[in-house]
C-alpha cells in the first residue's frame, strides 16, 4: 500500500500562507487584552505547520482571525495575512466569503457538532460544492459522492442520504473532512481534528489527511496540544505561549533539540511509554492571565533558567541555523544558545 | 451606570415601600367619606382623584397595594415552596413520587388558573387566607414541572453522584446540591409568576370573590370603577396602571437580577484560544 | 496475601431504549472481567470508547451494581447493601474525570472539601473542620487563599486538586481514578500525576486508574489491563505488557500512542463496533490483521502466556 508520508519532502516550496505580526485584541471587563500578539509564521504548499500550545496560548484564536471569524469584541489590530498573494485582512467580506470553504478549508474538533443534524451528509457536502462551484444539480451530487469516497466512507452512493446521527464518530469526522476538501482548497486549517476521537481512529484520520495533502499539495495548519501527533504528522512546528510564538522550526529540529525552555519543559512533561514509575518534570504554576502579563519574558516567572534580564526585557528572536526550506526557525529566549549547546539544562 | 436599567427596581422599591409604610405616610384617611369631594379628577390635592364616596384614590391605591402585595408574597411562598418541594422529589426520586406528583400537576394544569382559583374560592369561602390558598393551588404545578426538569438534569451531574456515593442524605442532596444550582431558574419562575398571581388576585377580587369591601385592593378598585368609566376614568385607570406597571417592573427586575447573578461567561481568552 | 480489590467475573448489562411494554435491548457493557489490585500498587485499566473500563470503575466505587460476578474489597464482599456501601466509603474514594462537573459550582472550596467530614464525622467542631481542610489543601498543593473561592474561579488543575483533596478527606486507603488528567493541559497533567505519585509514595495508597491514554497508564501503573468492548484482552505487569504485548489490540494501542514519524504505524481499520451489536467470536476479529476463521467463531479466553501475563487471543 502506498505510504502517503513518503511524498512529503518538497523543498523550497511556495508559501501559501504568510502571517506577519498578527495581533488580535479583545475587550474584556478588565480592559483590553491581546491573546494573539505579534504572531508570524509561514505555511508552504504540501507541508504541515503545527500550532502547538496549551489552553489560553492563542493558537485557536490565531486561526479564527485568519479566517476573519472572530468572536464578539475581538478585532485584529495589526499585521498582515498573505494568502496566495492577497492580504486577507484587507479583503472585503464578500471576497472573504468566497475564499472560505473554497480556497481555505476548515476541520474542527468535535465531529458531533460540525455537521448539521437536520440534513443528510451527502446533501451537506453537495451544498458546499454547489455554493462554491455552482455546477449543475446532478453534478454536485456526483462530486459529493466522489468526495465521500475520497475520505474512505464505505458505500458512499448509498450513504449519501444518511444523517449524521447514523454515522459513527469516525465517519462523521471523515464527512467533515470531505466537506472541508470538497473544493480542493490550497490551505486546510485543522483545529484539534483528532482530539475527540479514539486513539486507533486518530491514526486513520491522520493518514487520510496525509493522503489528501499529498494528492493536491495542500498546505495544512494543524492546531493541537498533542506533541506525539506533531512529531508524527507535522513538518514544522510553532510553539505558542501566552499569545506569542516562543519557538519555531522543523519538527525534528525542535523536538530533538528544543531552543526554548518552555518547549523543553513540555517535552519532558509528557508521559512516555518507556519511562515508568518516576516523577515527571512538571513546570510549577500556570500561564499568566492576559490582563496581568509580566514585563519581560512571559514564561520567565515559571522558567527554571530565568535570569534578571529575562524578567526585565522581552527576549529578542534568536534565529537558528537556516534549514533547507528556509522557514523562520528560532526561539524567543535570551539563553537559547546556551540551551542548545548543552551548557544549561532545564532539569 | 445606566439610569434606565434601574428604573424598574426603583419603581418596585417605591411601590413596596409605599405599601409597607402606608400607615405612617401623609395620606388621606382611607375610608373617610366626603361626598362633597366626590368624583373629582386628578389634581394637586388628590393626585389620583377621588371616587364616588369622596375617598382619595391615591390613598386607596397605596393601601390596596398592601393587600395585593401581601397576598402575592404569601402565594409565592406557599405555591412556590410547595411546587419546588414536590418538583425536587419528583425529579430526584422518580418512580412513584414522580408519577403521582406529575399526574396531579397535569390535572391541575389542564384547568385554567382563573377557573381553578375561582372554584377553590367558592369552595373555601372568601377571605385573605383562602385567597392565598386558592392561588397557591393554581400556581404550584408550574413550579413543580420546571423544578422537576431541572432536577432530572442536575442529578446526572458528577457532583451529585459523588455526594450520593459519599453518603449524603436525600435532604442534603436536595438542599445543598440541587436547589442552589437551580436558583436562577426558580427566580425567573417567581418573577414570571408574580405577574400571574397579581392578576389572579385582581381577577378574583374583581369578581367579588377575593378581598371584601371596604378593604381596597387593586382588583376591587378596578371593579368598582367600572360603573364610572365615562365620568371618572381615573377610578379604574389609576389602579389599573399601577397594576400593569408593577408587573412590568417585576419582570424587568427579575431579568436584571438574572443577568447579574449568572456565572460570568468564561473569559474569552480561555474559551477560544 | 489477598488483594485489596478483587473482581471476579464481573458483568454489567444495561437495557437500552426500552419502554413500559417492551424491555430495551441488552447492552453488555462489561463481560466477565476478573482482576486483582494489590495493596499499595496501581492497576491501570486502559481502553477506548465502549471498552467498559468506566463501568468497571463505577462498579468498584459502588455507583453501579454488577449484573453478575463479585467485587471484594479487602476481602469483604460488596453486596450493595447499605452497610457495605457505608464501609466502602471509609476505605475507597473516587476521583472523576471532569473537574468542571465533579464540583458543585455553588459551593466554595472549603465547603466542597469538608462535605465528607460533615456527613461522617459529626464529632468534629467547626474549628477542627477548618483545620482538617487546611491540612488537606496543603497535602494537595492548594494555597490556603483559595479556600473561599468558587470552582469557576479556579483553573482546571486546581479544580482537580480540590477533587483529590475531597477524596482524601476520610483518609481512604484506595482511590479509584477515572480519567483523572484527561481534561487537563500537558503541564498541569504532569503536576497532578506527580502529586498522585508522591501521595502514593508517602501513604501507600492503592490506585485503580482508568484512562484511554496508554502513556498515562504506563507511567503510573504497576499492572495493566487492556479492555476492548467490555472484556479484558490482555493483562499483566506493565513492563511485560508494554515490552512484549501478545494481543494485536495492545500492539495497535502501543503503536498509536507513540507513532513513529514517516511510518504507516499499522493503522487499524474500522472503528470500535457498537456494544449493542458485538461481533461473533473474538470481539476484535473484524479489525484484527491476523484474524482467522477460528477467531470469527470462537471467543478466546484469557489465558496465561507468561508468568502473571494473560492474553485473550488464539494466536498469542
Amino acid at each position: 500500500m502506498n505510504n502517503p508520508f513518503n511524498g512529503r519532502r518538497w523543498r523550497l516550496s511556495d508559501p501559501v500562507l504568510e502571517v506577519k505580526n498578527l495581533s488580535v485584541e479583545i475587550a474584556t471587563p478588565s480592559g483590553l487584552i491581546r491573546p494573539v500578539d505579534d504572531v508570524s509564521f509561514t505555511v508552504e504548499a504540501g507541508r504541515t505547520l503545527a500550532l502547538v500550545g496549551e489552553s489560553g496560548s492563542g493558537k485557536s484564536l490565531s486561526c479564527l482571525s485568519l479566517l476573519r471569524v472572530l468572536p464578539q469584541g475581538a478585532r485584529v489590530v495589526g499585521g498582515q495575512v498573505s494568502f496566495e498573494g492577497q492580504n486577507l485582512l484587507e479583503l472585503p467580506e464578500a471576497a472573504m466569503h468566497r475564499l472560505r470553504g473554497r480556497r481555505i478549508g476548515t476541520v474542527l474538533q468535535d465531529p458531533h457538532t460540525s455537521l448539521d443534524p437536520l440534513f443528510s451528509v451527502g446533501q451537506q457536502i453537495s451544498e458546499i460544492i454547489q455554493y462554491q462551484q455552482a455546477p449543475a444539480r446532478g453534478v454536485a451530487r456526483e462530486r459529493s459522492v466522489e468526495a465521500m469516497r475520497r475520505v474512505h466512507i464505505p458505500a458512499p452512493a448509498e450513504r449519501y442520504h444518511s444523517y449524521p446521527h447514523q454515522f459513527s464518530g469516525g465517519m462523521r469526522q471523515r464527512a467533515a473532512i470531505a466537506m472541508a476538501v470538497a473544493c480542493n482548497p490550497s490551505l486546510l486549517i485543522a483545529d484539534e481534528p483528532t482530539t475527540a476521537l479514539d486513539v486507533t481512529l486518530r491514526m486513520q484520520v491522520l493518514r487520510l489527511l496525509a493522503e489528501l495533502q499529498a494528492e493536491h499539495r495542500m498546505a495544512m495548519l494543524f492546531v493541537t496540544h498533542d506533541l506525539h501527533i506533531v512529531r508524527y504528522f507535522c513538518d514544522d512546528v510553532a510553539v505558542m505561549y501566552a499569545g506569542r510564538i516562543v519557538e519555531q522550526g522543523p519538527v525534528e529540529q525542535v523536538f530533538d533539540a528544543p531552543a526554548h525552555p518552555y518547549t523543553a519543559s513540555l517535552l519532558q512533561a509528557i508521559p512516555k511509554l518507556s519511562r515508568r514509575r518516576t516523577r515527571l518534570l512538571a513546570i510549577d504554576g500556570q500561564p499568566p492571565a492576559f490582563s496581568a502579563l509580566p514585563s519581560g519574558c512571559r514564561f520567565a516567572p515559571r522558567c527554571p533558567l530565568a535570569e534578571p534580564r529575562c524578567h526585565a526585557q522581552y527576549p529578542e528572536w534568536q534565529p537558528r541555523a537556516a534549514t533547507l526550506n528556509g522557514s523562520a526557525s528560532g526561539a524567543a529566549c535570551w539563553r537559547s544558545e546556551e540551551l542548545l549547546d548543552g551548557r544549561v539544562n532545564i532539569q | 451606570m445606566r439610569i434606565d436599567r434601574y428604573l424598574a427596581p426603583a419603581f418596585l422599591a417605591v411601590v413596596v415601600l409605599g405599601a409597607l409604610f402606608a400607615p405612617w405616610l401623609p395620606l388621606f384617611d382611607r375610608d373617610a367619606i366626603d361626598l362633597a369631594s366626590a368624583l373629582q379628577p386628578p389634581s394637586g390635592l388628590h393626585w389620583f382623584g377621588t371616587d364616588n364616596l369622596g375617598r382619595d384614590t391615591f390613598t386607596r391605591v397605596i393601601y390596596g397595594s398592601r393587600t395585593s402585595l401581601s397576598i402575592v408574597v404569601a402565594a409565592v411562598v406557599a405555591g412556590g415552596g410547595l411546587g419546588c418541594l414536590l418538583g425536587l422529589l419528583a425529579g430526584y426520586r422518580g418512580g412513584w413520587f414522580d408519577a403521582i406528583i406529575m399526574r396531579a400537576a397535569d390535572l391541575q394544569y389542564s384547568l385554567p388558573p382563573v377557573i381553578l382559583a375561582l372554584v377553590a374560592t367558592v369552595a373555601l369561602g372568601t377571605g385573605m387566607v383562602n385567597l392565598v390558598m386558592a392561588i397557591s393551588l393554581a400556581t404550584w404545578p408550574r413550579f413543580a414541572r420546571i423544578v422537576r426538569a431541572e432536577a432530572l438534569h442536575l442529578r446526572q451531574r458528577d457532583f451529585v453522584l459523588l455526594a450520593e456515593l459519599g453518603g449524603a442524605s436525600v435532604a442534603r442532596v436536595l438542599w445543598h446540591h440541587l436547589l442552589p444550582n437551580m436558583l436562577t431558574t426558580v427566580m425567573v419562575l417567581v418573577t414570571l409568576d408574580i405577574g400571574l398571581i397579581v392578576t389572579l388576585e385582581a381577577t378574583l377580587s374583581f369578581l367579588g370573590l377575593g378581598v371584601q369591601p371596604p378593604d381596597p385592593s387593586w382588583g376591587t378598585m378596578i371593579a368598582d370603577g367600572r360603573g364610572y368609566l365615562s365620568q371618572a376614568w381615573w377610578l379604574t385607570a389609576m389602579p389599573g396602571a399601577v397594576l400593569v406597571l408593577t408587573i412590568l417592573a417585576v419582570n424587568a427586575t427579575g431579568k436584571l437580577l438574572r443577568t447579574r447573578n449568572e456565572q460570568p461567561v468564561q473569559r474569552p481568552e480561555v474559551a477560544l484560544v | 496475601m489477598s488483594a485489596f480489590i478483587s473482581l471476579n467475573d464481573l458483568h454489567k448489562v444495561y437495557r437500552v431504549g426500552g419502554g413500559i411494554i417492551r424491555p430495551g435491548q441488552p447492552l453488555h457493557a462489561v463481560r466477565g472481567v476478573s482482576l486483582d489490585v494489590q495493596r499499595g500498587a496501581t492497576y491501570g485499566l486502559v481502553g477506548e470508547s465502549g471498552s467498559g473500563k468506566s463501568t468497571v470503575a463505577k462498579m468498584v466505587m459502588g455507583a453501579e451494581r454488577p449484573s453478575a460476578g463479585t467485587v471484594h474489597i479487602e476481602g469483604r464482599h460488596m453486596d450493595g447493601r447499605k452497610q457495605s456501601l457505608a464501609w466502602l466509603r471509609t476505605c475507597l474514594q473516587p476521583v472523576l474525570q471532569d473537574p468542571y462537573g465533579s464540583l458543585n459550582p455553588t459551593l466554595r472550596v472549603r465547603e466542597l472539601i469538608d462535605e465528607p467530614l460533615r456527613i461522617h464525622r459529626k464529632d468534629l467542631t467547626a474549628r477542627q473542620l477548618i483545620l482538617q481542610v487546611n491540612n488537606l489543601m496543603d497535602k494537595v498543593g492548594l494555597p490556603a487563599s483559595l479556600a473561599l473561592r468558587h470552582p469557576a474561579e479556579l483553573s482546571g488543575g486546581q479544580k482537580q486538586r480540590v477533587a483529590i483533596a475531597r477524596a482524601l478527606a476520610l483518609a481512604p486507603q484506595c482511590l479509584v481514578l477515572d480519567e483523572p488528567v484527561s481534561a487537563l493541559d500537558v503541564s498541569v497533567q504532569a503536576q497532578v500525576l506527580n502529586l498522585l505519585h508522591d501521595m502514593q509514595a508517602a501513604s501507600g495508597l492503592t490506585y485503580l486508574l482508568i484512562s484511554h491514554d496508554l502513556a498515562v497508564v504506563a507511567h503510573m501503573s504497576d499492572h495493566v489491563g487492556v479492555m476492548y468492548l467490555g472484556a479484558l484482552q490482555e493483562q499483566g505487569p506493565v513492563d511485560a505488557v508494554l515490552e512484549s504485548p501478545r494481543h494485536p489490540y495492545t500492539r495497535a494501542l502501543i503503536a498509536a500512542a507513540e507513532p513513529i514519524r514517516g511510518s504507516l504505524t499499522e493503522a487499524l481499520q474500522g472503528e470500535v463496533p457498537s456494544p449493542l451489536r458485538p461481533p461473533s467470536g473474538c470481539a476484535f476479529h473484524p479489525r484484527c490483521p491476523a484474524a482467522t476463521q477460528r477467531c470469527r467463531e470462537q471467543a478466546p479466553l484469557l489465558r496465561p502466556v507468561a508468568p502473571a501475563h494473560f492474553a485473550a487471543c488464539h494466536h498469542a
